[in-house]
């Protein structure tokens, strides 16, 4: 199995756009881009993601926050989510994964190999 | 009848008969002896010794006759004193000068009269020997002679009288000697009187003569006439004339005499005058005198007077000589008392001046002053002794008279007098005491080999007294005294050891008490200090008692921290405002405290007054007070704040990381897909600029990342996983991942030589970051084409991991800096070869957090040699 749907929240615009056109354009993923933790909960279950992208830092709800309210909808609690930050001390990585994050892409990342790192991930995550 | 007449020298004839001090005496049993003769040997009924009075005859003795006197007018014997021979009236009643004479008509019925004069040793006719018969009747020649036989022997007995009255004059001189108990004014006095009786002259004078001064000792003379200490000038008195004598001179009638014209006759018209000089102490202290306006006619002065002059005068001298020395006595006396009373006075003076104005040198001073008085001398000093710090003894005057003499002095004496002149030059007349502390005493200053002389223009200083002060047995100072007219005598040490030890006790005290303000000065100014800093102190200070844990004494900060007021705090125990949780640490302290004397620093908090709590630094220590009471001075570091920035900073750091990350992570991503050609092929120029885009944002990326990695290290919030690195496996990792950068570079990596097998106790993630920090300097500064070379060794059981290049090396300014934050050589550097100027502070941090050490040195053949060691770990 492949991965191909990918469920990615950033409210940065700019960082969405470069990010998008990286797991689009290099990756040929299938993505439903939110701009809000709100937005991704909406659109979750009726996009039906594979892999998750959440960025932590974000108004209303945040990326920690977001996850916990996705776990609650049907068919979202199983799927893999990698958050996306610029705080990458190895003791915040502990605690995102303790939170049931399937890993952690630090910023800035490098847009000509993220699709392959979160291919990578998730292919981890199917073991 | 007739009256008879006066004789021409009555007056000084009624002296004399006063003189024999016969009238009005009574009967006296030698005169009356004689006139029984008469009466029987001319078997007439009455025999007389009458002495004729100015007024009157009065009998001395009297036979035949019941009156003592009868009027001088109707007198027989008043015509008889007129008459060189013996007055004979045979027949009164036929002679025509006493027919009708009472005494011829009436009682005593006079019918003959017969008088012999009695002539006095100085000539005069006093009266007479008569006899009187009431009948008519002639004397024979021999009768008459005999009569004057008779009369010479009347005139016998008053000469007898006379030289008796002279012996009890003596006599009376001699009780006078023996009783020589009072005031000896008065005593001499008492010797004047009777002097004046005695020689019959109304002015009697002890003189003290002078120079041209003459002064009344003491005197006796009519009321109102003279006094004592009556003053004269020498030569208006006649002892002028005395004083050229050398025996009594004495002078009868000085109208007549050669004296006439002398000024003292001139003005006080005495014409009688006896006196001699007096002789006390072998010296001539004046005259004895005594003298009348009367003339002494006709005798003048007699051997007798002489005499009686003569011995006056030894009497007057003697008592004299006993008056001046008793005197003399006296006054050495009393100035021996007064002496000592000034020394007293002197001693509590200056004690009751230091007393009261302890901090003031008045004291000395004033006690100076006193014993320049005291001594006579014209200047002085008073100084202490002091060292220097080589241990050489130097004077420093506490009182010094001014002996300024021209205007460069007087100013010197005048900004130094009151601070006290210091005197190192000791080669000299005080400097000598101060080496031997014994006294000096020179009276002939200019012959003295000891004397250094003196400036010039200063006072002459005749002669020089030095006197070592000592307090018990310790030598303190010294007085100088210089100038006494009479010179210096040994004698005086001992007058003045009561003051010098007075001033030793002064100079102890003063030294005392100076000491004693200096400690308080000291302390009360450490104490203002410590009171400042407690007061002003930002950081709270408390005082409590160990045991009860009470407030004793809070500082304002520690007030505006715990929002609490003084008294309310005051009331509480430290406990009372610490959370519960902490209890167990506070009792550890305690012990620490107890045990040691000191206690933290450690970290805790406290209980404001509403209740919230407060973090806080507190350390301390213990001391006791003076009852011994153990007390805790607590310093107590609010550090509220310190953690809010902490929090901010913590905030701040992570923001701008999220904030400038953001915006980079578009960036980079963007330019990255750009330059890979993502939106297509680029022009060869704008590949150009992308590729220069592209690198600038990783450098600031590079930049972000070391100042997070900085700020992480700095708050001790990098987080470390040690383990067992074989270096040469990860350096090759190192040195392959940078491989594509040296190349950049045209730089060339190796790992050098044999490379053993050794293995450090690192965080290898960490250990990368160092190495490959320094790797990427060396590629940076090494010359096109050169090596890096990376070597591993064992250095005193640490692993050393090197990484050596040849470049240009580090300027030796600069070596001392290198691992310092935004460390680079060159500015321009920075510029040239890129970099942050953070990768050594980093990688030395990072050296240290893992108990490694990180150092430069020169490569041999130039560059540089940058090294870790780390805890080397023995192979398995």
């Amino acid at each position: 199995m492949e991965l191909k749907r990918i469920l990615y929240v950033e409210d940065e615009p700019d960082i969405r756009a470069v990010t998008e056109l990286a797991l689009v354009s290099l990756g040929g993923f299938e993505v439903a881009v939110c701009e809000s933790g709100e937005e991704a909960l909406k659109r979750a279950v009726s996009f039906s993601p594979e892999l998750i992208l959440l960025d932590v830092m974000m108004p209303h709800l945040d990326g920690p926050e977001t996850l916990q309210a996705l776990r609650q909808l049907p068919g979202i609690a199983e799927v893999p989510v990698v958050f996306m930050t610029a705080k990458v001390q190895s003791s915040e990585v502990e605690a995102y994964k303790d939170l049931g994050a399937a890993d952690v892409i630090a910023k800035p990342f490098d847009p000509m190999t993220l699709s392959d790192q979160v291919r990578e991930i998730w292919n981890r995550s199917q073991i | 009848m007739k009256t008879p007449e006066l004789p021409a020298n009555e007056t000084a004839r009624l002296h004399s008969l006063r003189a024999t001090g016969l009238l009005d005496t009574p009967a006296d049993e030698c005169f009356d002896r004689l006139t029984r003769l008469a009466q029987g040997i001319f078997g007439v009924k009455i025999a007389l010794v009458s002495l004729v009075d100015e007024k009157r005859q009065w009998f001395k003795s009297c036979q035949g006759l019941e009156v003592r006197e009868t009027s001088r007018d109707i007198s027989f014997c008043g015509h008889s004193i007129l008459q060189d021979q013996i007055f004979v009236v045979p027949n009164t009643r036929e002679d025509e000068r006493f027919r009708d004479n009472p005494l011829v008509t009436g009682s005593p019925w006079i019918g003959c009269y017969a008088g012999a004069p009695l002539v006095s040793p100085d000539g005069f006719a006093l009266g007479t020997l008569c006899i009187i018969d009431d009948k008519p009747r002639e004397f024979s020649a021999t009768q008459l002679r005999q009569l004057r036989d008779l009369a010479d022997c009347v005139e016998e007995e008053i000469r007898h009288r006379q030289r008796k009255r002279y012996y009890r004059a003596l006599e009376q001189l001699s009780l006078l000697r023996n009783d020589s108990r009072g005031d000896p004014r008065e005593h001499l006095r008492a010797g004047l009187q009777l002097g004046c009786e005695y020689l019959r002259l109304p002015f009697g004078i002890v003189s003290h003569i002078r120079d041209d001064d003459y002064r009344v000792v003491v005197q006796v003379s009519p009321p109102g006439a003279l006094a004592d200490g009556q003053t004269f000038s020498l030569k208006d008195t006649y002892c002028a004339l005395t004083l050229q004598e050398n025996k009594v001179l004495a002078i009868d009638h000085m109208a007549g005499s050669r004296y006439a014209s002398h000024p003292c006759y001139r003005q006080f018209g005495l014409e009688s005058y006896i006196g001699i000089s007096l002789q006390v102490a072998g010296r001539c202290y004046g005259t004895l005198n005594f003298s009348s306006p009367d003339a002494r006619t006709p005798t003048g002065f007699s051997d007798f007077d002489y005499e009686f002059v003569q011995l006056l005068a030894r009497w007057v001298s003697f008592l004299l000589e006993r008056w001046v020395s008793f005197l003399l006595e006296r006054w050495e006396v009393d100035t021996e008392l007064m002496r000592y009373r000034q020394v007293e006075q002197a001693v509590a003076q200056a004690q009751a001046s230091f007393i009261n104005r302890p901090e003031h040198p008045q004291a000395f001073a004033e006690l100076l002053e006193e014993i320049l008085h005291f001594t006579g001398s014209e200047y002085g000093f008073i100084g202490e002794i002091l060292h220097d710090g080589d241990g050489s003894p130097y004077l420093k005057t506490n009182t010094i008279t001014n002996l300024a003499w021209n205007e460069a002095s007087r100013r010197f004496y005048e900004d130094n007098i009151a601070e006290g002149l210091e005197f190192r030059n000791l080669d000299n007349l005080f400097g000598s005491v101060i080496a031997t502390g014994q006294p000096v005493l020179s009276n002939r200053l200019a012959d003295d080999t000891r004397s250094s002389g003196t400036p010039e223009g200063h006072p002459t200083i005749q002669n020089f007294l030095g006197l070592p002060i000592y307090h018990g047995n310790q030598f303190v100072g010294m007085m100088g005294l210089a100038n006494r007219a009479e010179g210096y005598e040994k004698s005086m040490m001992e007058d003045l050891a009561p003051l010098l030890r007075t001033v030793g006790q002064l100079m102890e005290a003063s030294r005392v008490q100076r000491q004693q303000r200096a400690s308080e000065l000291s302390l009360k100014r450490s104490e203002a200090r410590l009171r400042g800093l407690f007061e002003l102190s930002p950081v709270g200070i408390a005082l409590n008692e160990l045991d009860s844990g009470r407030f004793l004494e809070v500082n304002d900060a520690y007030l505006v921290s715990s929002g609490y007021s003084r008294a309310e705090l005051l009331a509480l125990e430290y406990r009372d405002i610490t959370p519960g949780e902490y209890g167990a640490e506070d009792a550890i302290q305690r012990e620490i405290l107890i045990s040691k004397g000191q206690f933290g620093p450690y970290e805790k908090e406290l209980i404001r007054k509403d209740g919230s709590h407060y973090p806080v630094i507190i350390y301390g220590m213990l001391v006791e007070d003076a009852s011994g009471r153990r007390l805790i001075w607590s310093i107590i570091e609010d550090i509220s704040e310190r953690k809010r920035l902490a929090v901010m900073q913590r905030e701040f750091v992570s923001t701008v990381s999220h904030e400038l990350r953001t915006p980079l992570t578009a960036i980079s991503a963007a330019l990255a897909m750009v330059s890979k050609g993502v939106a297509g092929a680029l022009p060869v120029q704008a590949e150009t600029m992308i590729g220069l885009a592209l690198r600038n944002s990783e450098r600031l990326q590079e930049l972000i990342d070391d100042i997070l990695d900085m700020e992480k290290l700095v708050a001790g919030k990098m987080s470390f996983r040690f383990e067992t690195c074989a270096l040469v496996p990860l350096l090759s990792r190192v040195i392959e991942d940078n491989h594509s950068y040296a190349e950049r570079f045209s730089v060339r990596c190796e790992l050098a030589g044999d490379a053993p097998d050794i293995r450090a106790m690192a965080d290898p993630k960490r250990l990368t970051q160092v190495v490959a920090n320094l790797l990427s300097n060396a590629i940076k500064f090494s010359h096109e084409g050169g090596v890096v070379q990376v070597r591993v060794t064992r250095e005193d059981g640490y692993a050393r991991v090197a990484v050596i290049d040849h470049g240009v090396g580090v300027p030796e300014n600069f070596q001392h800096r290198l691992f310092g934050a935004f460390a680079q050589a060159d500015g321009s550097d920075s510029r040239r070869v890129g970099g942050t100027g953070l990768g050594l502070a980093i990688s030395k941090k990072l050296a240290d957090k893992m108990n490694g050490r990180i150092g430069y040195c020169n490569t041999d053949g130039g560059g540089a040699t940058f090294y870790i060691d780390l805890p080397e770990v023995s192979a398995p």
